[in-house]
């Protein structure tokens, strides 16, 4: 029986409900007995013991049974998602994309991985691109007018693109982007120092001149910030 | 057939002798662009001595912090003493670092109790602030505690006269922080401040 602060002993009933040094009562210890053996046997029902069986389970899962892991994943990936895999398996291997999806997936791999083409394919279009150009001379000189037409376009496109890098390279005698140069960092500071700060200061004056430096890269490959 | 392909050669060699043409041309430009710009634009050497100057900051306040005053010194003696950036060129930056720097190890010497040690460093941190600015008074700042430090120790040795003497002078550094604190907040108003980050362009 337990004692109280004046050393008498005190009846169960006669004390709070709340007191947690409180003996249990009759119907407490029925309670306990009930939830210990739903604990031990799972076919008693009881929400107290599924309760604590789930918190067990969280807290420290166990393994699952044979074959209902097997289960569970073909539960998972049957039906719907199951069926859309399989579409686009089918669109990956040769089928006609016939859905966003598939046509989205075809465009992937061919970015990722992109197939040799097909060599009548590629006559076709080699065809398409010069086709006007032989179609135009006949017989025995194609070939040469092909040469010529060939060599005069690479000429001008050769001129064209020295006479554009010449234009380029014009530009550094334009006026350059101005330069960060060495100065002071006075500016960087607003207020008289004050002691143990020395470190900020320093960490301010980096800062700044690294911003300038990367400026002054910009600078020097012609982009303007 | 022979001479289609001999004007097919003439083109494409005209081509490329336009194409080296120009590009020998960009070469001559940039080169003399880059011998007009100057030595004295901030770059990465100046950048490395100001990340070494950051590290050692750092590194001193790490060491203050373990109770180390020793090490902090050290740290700073290491940074007034490090290789700096294009030698023989005013670099404005570096010179207001190395104040800075000579200003910090006078006071950990004033913390360890060398003043002399104080002195010496805030002395020799003047001759790269030799200017108005927070730097030159941060410095002279430090040069008067050191005298009003000094000041205080002749006073506990029974030195009467000699400490009264050092707290005239520290009254006089101090007074002279306010004249130059004074200024240097009259050229920030004035005009013609460059502001922070465009400053000498």
């Amino acid at each position: 029986m337990a004692e109280r602060d004046d050393g008498k002993p005190r009846a169960p009933h006669a004390v709070a409900p709340e007191d947690p040094l409180a003996p249990a009562t009759e119907e407490e210890l029925e309670a306990a007995r009930r939830l210990r053996d739903a604990l031990e046997d799972p076919s008693i029902p009881s929400d107290e013991a599924a309760l604590s069986r789930a918190l067990k389970q969280a807290w420290e899962p166990g393994d699952l049974p044979g074959g209902e892991l097997d289960l569970l994943v073909a539960a998972a990936v049957d039906g719907p998602a199951r069926a859309g895999a399989d579409d686009l398996a089918r669109v990956l291997e040769g089928a006609f994309p016939a859905s966003a999806e598939g046509e989205l997936a075809v465009a992937l791999r061919a970015a990722w991985s992109p197939a040799p083409i097909d060599e009548a394919e590629h006559r076709a279009l080699v065809a398409r691109a010069i086709g006007p150009v032989v179609a135009a001379a006949p017989g025995a000189t194609r070939s040469n007018v092909v040469r010529v037409a060939f060599g005069a376009g690479v000429s001008v496109l050769a001129l064209a693109a020295s006479v554009l890098l010449f234009l380029n390279v014009r530009q550094p005698d334009a006026p350059a982007a101005p330069l960060a140069k060495a100065r002071s960092t006075q500016p960087l500071f607003d207020e008289p120092f004050r002691p143990g700060e020395a470190s900020a200061r320093i960490d301010r004056i980096a800062l700044a001149r690294a911003s300038d430096l990367r400026d002054n890269r910009f600078a020097r490959w012609g982009v303007k910030r | 057939m022979r001479g289609a392909r001999g004007f097919l050669g003439i083109a494409v060699l005209a081509g490329l002798l336009g194409a080296a043409g120009a590009t020998a041309t960009s070469g001559c430009s940039r080169r003399d662009a880059a011998e007009g710009e100057g030595a004295a634009v901030v770059d990465t050497e100046l950048l490395a001595y100001l990340s070494e100057a950051r590290a050692l900051h750092h590194q001193a306040d790490l060491r203050k912090r373990n109770g180390d005053v020793a090490g902090a010194v050290a740290a700073m003696q290491r940074l007034v003493a490090a290789r700096r950036p294009h030698e023989g060129r005013a670099t404005p930056e570096v010179e207001e670092v190395l104040a800075d720097a000579h200003a910090r190890l006078a006071e950990l010497e004033l913390e360890r109790g060398d003043l002399a040690g104080a002195a010496d460093a805030a002395k020799r941190g003047l001759a790269h602030a030799p200017d108005v600015s927070y730097f030159r008074g941060h410095l002279v700042e430090v040069q008067g505690l050191v005298e009003e430090a000094r000041a205080a120790l002749l006073s506990d040795a029974g030195k009467p006269e000699e400490a009264t003497r050092a707290r005239a002078q520290a009254i006089l550094l101090l007074e002279d922080v306010v004249r130059i604190q004074d200024q240097v907040i009259q050229r920030s108003l004035g005009p013609g401040d460059a502001g922070a980050g465009g400053g000498a362009r």
